[in-house]
């Protein structure tokens, strides 16, 4: 009896857990399936219509151009957050294992810059980026999402990499390492489960961001995924069929590189947030 | 003494290469986030596009004043900073329950589960709104069709009365973001030492006491950083959530209005980039000093975990 | 091992340099040459975006350059993202020359510097010496003056609006036997009382319809006989056409009975319960079969426009007169943007928009043959096996482009339908205000507080859903709180000066 309780206990709470998060998900995965005519006829939230209504993905990923925009934000998400995250590691070995002056003043200078407000810096960068021909360019849009990503990335990466046994370099020194080798031969993969995760919420930040990406590509052809999915809503009011569509095919992406990554971080990002 | 003074040469040289090992990540940073800095001063001037952001004439705090000169202003205040702290609680402990949860689990459910949750976070607030229409709207909702007439209840008018949307916002919020710090905590709780539990399961604690007494002490530094974190961020709002799911609705304004919409509806007339800018300028400021109390305190309490 | 770390940085540093300096060089167009024709940007907005711009773009360069030796590139954009995108192109030095002002604000723009004096160094004279008489005359044209200085030019369209317009489909109205004229093309003008009736008789035949939906907050400058003086009802005429006075619109007679209306309405069950969360479009409700009536502007064409719209016939009752008010010449106008690359190229860009059919048409309807395609009867419309669609170039924004009344008439519509706009035009009643556009730098405050203050209540309210003795009571308490009198204040003053200004009697 003793035994089955928790047990018991333990599966309920799941199974509520379970409904509220599965229930709207499948709400979405049917409205994906209506047309506007079903829309129209009053149709529940939870009845399926008579006939699926394939041609909503079909349509958003061709007429919508919903493959092109997630061609693109792969793009930009395979090249920032590899990058992101070496520059990240980068600053981070340094402010930790090398004897920087000032290593806390870095860090907050990095900590501080992650304060200044987004709409403020918005003007300035959309001014400076025009002047020098980067609007629509790839590079440039990669750019600025590196350095709004990278003082998360150094908080993570400083704390995993402070748990790191400073014996470790003594004894890599003493081999006859060179710096460069201690960081890319022992401590980046040493590492590997914070940056796992780290790519996770990296790559997930950078697929879900919209104000950047809206005001940085006017090109249609060039835009990313979150400002082309708000072309699914026109003016004769929005296509939900269409537009649920649309966000199922987009969470493709993500959950894909969620699983290949999982294994990686099992071992866990303990040591990231101590000190 | 002059030994030491060679040393000191010495070492400046040798760490020029390690100064710009990071100087790469530096730049990026100084030319992204601190150069457009003086574009806050936008906020204090009275914008002419001919005169550019330097030319145009100063005013003082005057584009502040519509945050603070009614008694509506200091309602979005509020709100702001209540749904926020509501948001952090309610987040954090649901995390750190699910994340302590799926733990236990393991091999294809546990996948299973951690992708289901992480899925809302992806899901555009303008398909949430709609979601959330479809069941509570007036007459042809899921709840007012079929729940309430199930627990013998009269439907209800969702989008007139704004006491019911505090919490309907509460879980719209913990639905969409508990994804996000479920993968950061359960990536930490994998990684805690076994031998801690197996022990405590010898010394006769169950489950609930192994919770509470090694598996939050250990988790502590991970909340305390992400709270700061939130903590910077509470005079920020989600627009999309506080706009497209209660779908504008002017009945509700009195516990959906905050800053972030009501500089957006204020504005949206009015077109003005200063005002904006002196909005923005006042959320972040804010959010910076309770980051840097918050950090203080937290320093007093346990120097370890402080974030600076 | 010294070598080897400034090996590995000097690596890390160029790339990072390249990076830059490659992306800088990307977007780089080559530069204009000097010899060949201006490049101008003409940038405006449509609904969706058309997928035929270039071929439109290629047609128009091949008449403007021969004869002005310029070419023009259309940046279009969809109407969600115009009003930010402009807004932060300008800032940023873009070059755009011409530019329709709609959804940016054309008082804003022009309150924030980005509008270029019309009339410095005899601009539209010199260079745009068509326009005036294009839009109307010298009266039309002054009525979009911002204190005294023309900066912008009104487009060719309805300026008037139909008050107390409503559509209802036809087939309710025959079902309860209401004799409908054949053709039925006018506008019906009748009285509130035979309103009221009307929709009384169909709500009872048709129980389990929506009966009415009212547009709300819209409805309520559009439905009654009133000059807001700008976007928002803060501070009106209320008899616009003798009295020059500016009152508080919610203490008015007019106003409780509006409301007091709309109450009756929606307590005999007019008005559904979702009618103010719900988004979808009125026209989409109809055509759906869940809706039997809405209100809209009269005006002519109305009728073919919404039984369009709605994919069935539908009648248009009118119960108030047709009015102007005093913005309807700029509400959204062409302007020149300050970051032009030569106002007189621009002028000249614009005034052939205003003077030149051919422009015209390709502007709104597109290339003949491809996108549309002479009838008969002197109209035009879609060619075999196109529709909206599925057409490139069909943006339906023919009343936001310069001019309309030079270009051809779509079917459906009557053929002298430009003739008609004029004359509706000229015989409504126009606000003694004509002309007059509100400056709100003095009271920007008092505006954000009273805009979410009235965005709170107004729309039950309008809906009918509250208490009218009440509801007004309490809207006018918390407008007031916000600053409603300040601004009306301020109106007051900037009116009266106006009047002086323009040596009114």
């Amino acid at each position: 009896m003793k035994k089955i309780f928790p047990a018991v206990r333990r599966y309920f709470i799941l199974i509520l857990l379970s409904v509220i998060w599965i229930v709207p998900a499948i709400s979405i995965i049917l409205t994906s399936m209506k047309s506007r005519a079903d829309f129209f006829s009053g149709m529940g939230l939870f009845e399926l219509p008579s006939q699926i209504h394939w041609a909503n993905f079909t349509n958003a990923l061709f007429d919508a151009n919903l493959l092109l925009y997630m061609r693109n934000s792969l793009l930009i998400s395979v090249w920032k957050v590899p990058i992101g995250i070496f520059v990240a590691a980068l600053a981070a070995f340094a402010i930790t294992r090398l004897e920087v002056k000032y290593p806390r003043g870095i860090f907050i200078y990095f900590l501080i810059g992650m304060m200044v407000p987004f709409h403020v810096a918005l003007v300035p960068l959309n001014a400076f980026f025009a002047q020098h021909g980067l609007i629509d360019s790839f590079l440039g849009i990669t750019y600025v999402y590196i350095a709004f990503g990278l003082p998360f990335a150094i908080l993570v990466l400083r704390g995993f990499f402070n748990s790191i046994p400073k014996e470790l370099d003594e004894a890599a020194y003493i081999d006859g390492c060179s710096r460069v080798r201690l960081f890319f031969s022992v401590i980046l993969p040493l590492a590997k489960p914070a940056i796992a995760s780290l790519f996770i919420l990296d790559f997930l930040a950078t697929w879900n961001e919209y104000i950047l990406a809206s005001v940085l590509i006017r090109d249609r052809s060039r835009q990313l995924v979150t400002a082309g999915l708000m072309n699914f809503i026109g003016q004769h009011g929005t296509d939900f069929g269409l537009l649920s569509a649309g966000v199922l095919l987009n969470v493709i992406p993500i959950m894909l590189v969620y699983v290949l990554l999982q294994r990686h971080f099992v071992e866990g990002m303990a040591g990231a947030v101590k000190g | 003494m002059t030994r030491v003074k060679v040393k000191k040469k010495t070492n400046w040289r040798r760490f020029i290469p390690v100064y710009l090992m990071m100087l790469p990540g530096l730049a990026y940073f100084f030319i992204n986030n601190y150069m457009p800095l003086p574009g806050i001063m936008v906020a204090f001037r009275r914008f002419n596009a001919q005169l550019g952001i330097h030319g145009s004439p100063w005013v003082g705090f005057a584009n502040f004043e519509f945050l603070f000169a009614t008694q509506d202003a200091w309602i979005i205040t509020r709100n702001t900073i209540l749904y926020n702290t509501a948001f952090i609680i309610v987040n954090t402990v649901l995390a750190i329950l699910v994340a302590a949860l799926l733990s236990e689990l393991s091999g294809k459910l546990k996948n299973v589960y951690q992708s289901a949750i992480l899925l809302p976070n992806l899901i555009s607030t303008v398909i949430i709104g709609y979601l959330v229409f479809a069941f509570l709207s007036a007459e042809s909702g899921f709840i007012n069709n079929t729940v309430l007439p199930f627990l013998g209840i009269s439907p209800i008018s969702w989008y007139t009365e704004p006491s019911y949307w505090p919490f309907i916002l509460i879980l719209v919020n913990a639905w969409r973001g508990v994804g996000y710090g479920c993968i950061i905590y359960l990536a930490t709780l994998t990684g805690f030492d076994r031998s801690y539990y197996e022990s405590a399961m010898l010394d006769g604690a169950g489950r609930g006491k192994q919770f509470l007494h090694i598996t939050l002490p250990l988790l502590k530094p991970t909340i305390i950083m992400l709270t700061l974190l939130s903590i910077g961020r509470i005079f920020y709002a989600d627009f999309g959530l506080f706009f497209q799911v209660p779908m504008n609705q002017g009945a509700l304004f009195s516990t959906t209005n905050v800053i972030d919409t009501y500089v957006f509806r204020g504005l949206v007339q009015l077109g003005n980039i200063s005002m904006s800018a002196a909005a923005g300028l006042y959320q972040s400021v804010v959010g910076f000093i309770l980051v840097l109390f918050a950090n203080v305190v937290v320093r007093k309490i346990d120097p370890d975990s402080a974030l600076i | 091992m010294k070598k080897k770390i400034m090996v590995l940085f000097t690596v890390v540093w160029v790339s990072v340099f390249a990076i830059f300096s490659l992306s800088a060089c990307g977007n780089d167009d080559g530069g204009t040459a000097d010899d060949g024709p201006d490049e101008l940007v003409m940038a405006f907005m449509t609904w969706v975006l058309p997928s035929d711009t270039q071929m439109i773009q290629d047609a128009m360069n091949e008449i403007l350059i021969p004869r002005y030796n310029m070419s023009v590139e259309l940046l279009i954009m969809d109407a969600a993202s115009y009003q930010q995108n402009i807004r932060l192109m300008l800032t940023a030095g873009e070059q755009v020359d011409i530019m329709n002002t709609i959804m940016a604000g054309y008082t804003h723009l022009q309150g924030q510097g980005f509008l270029l004096d019309l009339e410095a160094n005899n601009l539209i004279q010199n260079f745009g010496a068509g326009i005036p008489d294009a839009v109307g005359g010298w009266e039309i044209l002054n009525g979009a003056r911002i204190a005294g200085t023309l900066y912008g030019v009104p487009t060719n369209c309805d300026h008037a609006v139909g008050r107390g317009a409503i559509a209802v489909g036809t087939q309710f109205l025959d079902a309860i036997g209401f004799d409908v004229p054949s053709p039925n093309n006018d506008i019906i003008h009748i009285s509130v009382a035979e309103l009221d009736s009307i929709l009384m008789q169909i709500n009872e035949a048709f129980p389990e319809m929506e009966t009415f939906r009212p547009t709300m907050p819209g409805g309520i400058t559009q439905f009654m006989s009133i000059d807001p003086l700008g976007a928002e009802p803060f501070g009106v005429l209320l008899d616009p056409v003798n009295d020059l006075t500016v009152s508080n619109l919610f203490t008015s007679q007019a106003f409780y009975d509006f409301i007091s209306m709309m109450y009756r309405w929606n307590n005999h069950g007019f008005i559904s319960l979702d009618a103010a969360a719900d988004d979808t479009p009125v026209t989409a409700l109809v055509s759906a079969g869940r809706l039997m009536s809405y209100m809209t502007g009269g005006k002519p064409g109305i009728v073919a426009q919404e039984s369009g719209l709605c994919a069935q016939p539908m009648t248009i009752f009118q119960t108030g007169p047709d009015m102007m008010n005093a913005n309807a010449a700029a509400r959204f106008p062409w302007a020149i943007p300050f970051t032009t690359a030569n106002p007189e190229r621009a002028m000249t860009l614009l005034n052939a928009f205003y003077t030149c059919p051919e422009l015209s048409n390709l502007l709104i309807w597109g290339i003949e043959g491809v996108h549309y395609e002479m009838q008969t009867d002197g109209r035009v419309d879609f060619p075999a096996g196109l529709d909206a669609g599925t057409s490139g170039w069909h943006n339906g924004m023919a009343w936001n482009m310069p001019n309309q009344f030079i270009s051809h008439v779509w079917m459906g519509d009557d053929l002298d339908l430009y003739d008609q706009l004029i004359e509706f035009n000229a015989n409504a009643q126009i606000s003694r205000a004509f002309g007059f556009i509100f400056d709100p730098a003095p009271v920007q405050n008092e505006i954000a507080a009273v805009t979410n203050a009235y965005e709170e209540l107004i729309v039950s309210l309008g809906m009918g859903m509250v208490n009218p003795t009440t509801g007004i009571a309490q809207l006018n308490e918390r407008l007031t709180a916000a600053g409603l009198y300040r601004i009306i204040d301020e109106k007051q003053s900037q009116l009266d000066a106006w009047v002086i200004a323009v040596g009114m009697n």
